[in-house]
């Protein structure tokens, strides 16, 4: 029919006040773009860093290491484990880790720690753990009883870089033992919260103190080749070692869910705050439209133009409006997108407060293809909305007294 | 002119604000109007020409009384049955042409006919017959702001004939014209009106209508006054 050719000159009838709109709605949609990919970009920052410095994508210890964190319930043989592992054709990459709860001492403090035993050429793989040495060394260096910890708490314990600290803790016979390390580097993974409680040493140095068997592990750090994989690699790992417990990240650290749940929380607000502010600014246009032809849908109404075809007839002026913009507004958004995903949004300014929530400083803005479809079925909807207060009085509209007024 | 009742008023009335204060606004109007006439709804104003018209074009309801079009009683219909009915039997002419500005002149006279889903062919043959009746066969493809007065409403008159309907009803048609484009417009709806036998109803206060018409009905205080046929 001529609805939508009719609405189309209409539309164009007043091109500033519909230029105007159009303008909304475009900025609109890249704002919205644009917060979406950054708060996106936020999680994906929260999670890569805390996948790569903390949890990888699984990890596997003993049911009972988990309930107490006791030293003897350790895994055995990691090589075989590792090869297990290996054979599933989905693991990128493996470490095992002994982890001990203990104290740690300078000649000036001491403080509790959680002591991590690293073998150092297959941590490198799994988490990069070397990159996150910021001053001296990593632990592959030739050098005895090397440990490395945060900055932080290296001013905490009053020790400086090649100083000397005990570690104290309780074997697998409950005898108290100690060993002494050499502070070779400071680490630094932007999470000041859990770098500051935590030391790490050579595995082989601490396996011999703890009284576990050679090649035993409290944990095996697992990371797919594809973060895809989580679901599926996480349950053929429950198949592959039924008597182990295997978590994935988020159930590793509950708080990235809560932190990821509450962006979410964040970001439907800030969808549903900027569509109900298009949605009075398209209802404000149309009804504008709609008042200022008062005589003339009368007339249309009068010579039989029916309700249905009025009522058509407006929806579809307000919906070519957001077609028209809304694309528009989208390859904006994209482009944006697109080239802050390249260079990245420099935060360092705030980097000690981000380090404070284990985020980096620079942010990459990223968009799910998923959240392309809800931005435009979102606008269509509020246009859809948009349109029914103005189409309905348009509908309203009695010929009879716009006659009167012709 | 044959005898065909086109239409026929029974004892009309409309009061507004039956509620509150009423206001008569007709009173016991009976008419007939037959096919291929040329009647003027004349009158004071406040005289119930409009209110009748309205009535008769089935915009709006009487207080009581029956209204037939066509053999048809309007107010048994209900308000879609009223409009589709309006599209496929009543031609209107506004005072002010109430063209729609987006639409060229061609486009709005094929509006109606778009509207009862006519085809191209028969769209095409239809309106360009009528703006060589009316003389505005070089200007169908213009913006109706560049149309004058008179042009503006020859293509209004063109609109409401399109769609074959059984009558026009013309409220002043007239009344935003110069004499000289006036005269104009009525020799063209007098020519249809007998060549075609198309049925025209005014109301009007324009004695160069009133003289071109071969009826006046005469409306005082919403009562018909006088009903001459010359």
């Amino acid at each position: 029919m001529m609805i939508v050719p009719l609405a189309w000159k209409n539309v164009w009838r007043n091109p500033v006040r519909s230029g105007v709109v159009m303008a909304a709605i475009i900025v609109g949609i890249w704002s919205l773009m644009f917060l979406l990919s950054f708060f996106q970009g936020m999680i994906k920052s929260y999670i890569n860093t805390a996948i790569e410095n903390k949890t990888s994508h699984v990890q596997i210890h003993d049911p009972k290491f988990l309930e107490d964190y006791e030293i003897q319930y350790a895994l055995k043989n990691y090589t075989a484990f590792r090869e297990k592992l290996k054979e599933t054709g989905i693991v990128s990459a493996s470490s095992p880790r002994i982890i001990v709860g203990g104290l740690i001492a300078s000649a000036s403090g001491n403080r509790g720690a959680l002591i991590k035993a690293i073998d150092p050429a297959l941590e490198i793989q799994t988490t990069g753990f070397d990159k996150k040495v910021v001053v001296g060394f990593y632990l592959n260096i030739e050098k005895r009883n090397p440990l490395l910890m945060s900055k932080g708490l290296g001013k905490k314990l009053g020790v400086s870089l090649h100083q000397h600290v005990v570690l104290s803790f309780q074997d697998t016979k409950g005898e108290f033992v100690s060993g002494r390390f050499k502070v070779v580097g400071w680490f630094d993974t932007r999470n000041v919260k859990t770098d500051d409680a935590m030391v790490y040493v050579r595995m082989a140095d601490l396996t011999e103190l703890t009284g576990l068997p050679v090649l035993s592990f409290h944990e095996m750090a697992v990371k797919f080749s594809d973060i895809n994989f989580l679901d599926k690699g996480q349950k053929k790992l429950k198949e592959i070692f039924p008597n182990t417990i295997i978590r994935n990240y988020k159930e590793i650290s509950p708080d990235l869910a809560l932190y990821t749940g509450q962006i979410k929380i964040a970001l439907t607000i800030i969808i549903i705050i900027i569509m109900i502010a298009l949605l009075f600014g398209i209802i404000n246009t149309m009804l504008m439209a709609v008042l200022e032809r008062q005589k003339e849908l009368g007339m249309l109404m009068a010579i039989g133009m029916n309700r249905l075809n009025i009522f058509g007839m407006i929806m579809t002026e307000t919906l070519i409006l957001c077609l028209f913009a809304a694309p528009l507004g989208v390859l904006l958004g994209h482009i944006t997108v697109r080239s802050l995903a390249k260079t990245g949004i420099d935060l360092s300014i705030w980097s000690d407060a981000l380090a404070q929530f284990g985020m980096d400083a620079i942010i990459f803005p990223y968009l799910d293809v998923f959240l392309y479809r809800d931005i435009v079925t979102a606008l269509m909807i509020t246009a859809l909305v948009a349109g029914l207060y103005p189409a309905m009085r348009a509908v309203s509209t009695s010929p009879a007294a716009a006659m009167r007024k012709l | 002119m044959d005898n065909h009742v086109v239409i026929s008023t029974k004892s009309l009335y409309k009061i507004y604000d039956e509620s509150t204060i009423p206001v008569p606004a007709l009173k016991d109007v009976n008419l007939t109007i037959n096919k291929g006439s040329f009647v003027a709804i004349v009158g004071p104003s406040g005289s119930g020409k409009t209110t009748l018209l309205n009535i008769i074009g089935g915009l709006d309801r009487p207080s009581s009384g029956k209204v037939f079009v066509d053999g048809r009683e309007l107010s048994e219909m209900s308000e879609s049955q009223l409009i589709d009915f309006r599209r496929d039997h009543i031609g209107f002419v506004f005072q002010s042409f109430n063209l729609i500005p987006v639409l060229t002149p061609k486009e709005n006279a094929e509006f109606v006919m778009l509207l009862q889903g006519r085809s191209q062919k028969e769209r095409n043959e239809r309106i360009f017959s009528l703006f060589n009746a009316v003389g505005l066969q070089d200007k169908t493809n213009s913006r109706p702001s560049e149309l004058s007065g008179g042009q503006q409403q020859r293509v209004a008159v063109v609109r409401a004939l399109a769609p074959k309907p059984a009558f026009i009803l013309a409220d002043e048609p007239t009344a935003n014209l110069d004499t000289k484009t006036a005269f104009n417009l009525l020799d063209i709806m007098e020519k249809l009106n007998k060549e075609e036998d198309i049925t025209f109803v005014f109301s009007t206060h324009d004695p160069r209508v009133m003289e071109r018409a071969r009826r006046i009905i005469t409306l005082v205080d919403g009562a018909v006054f006088k009903d001459e046929i010359k």
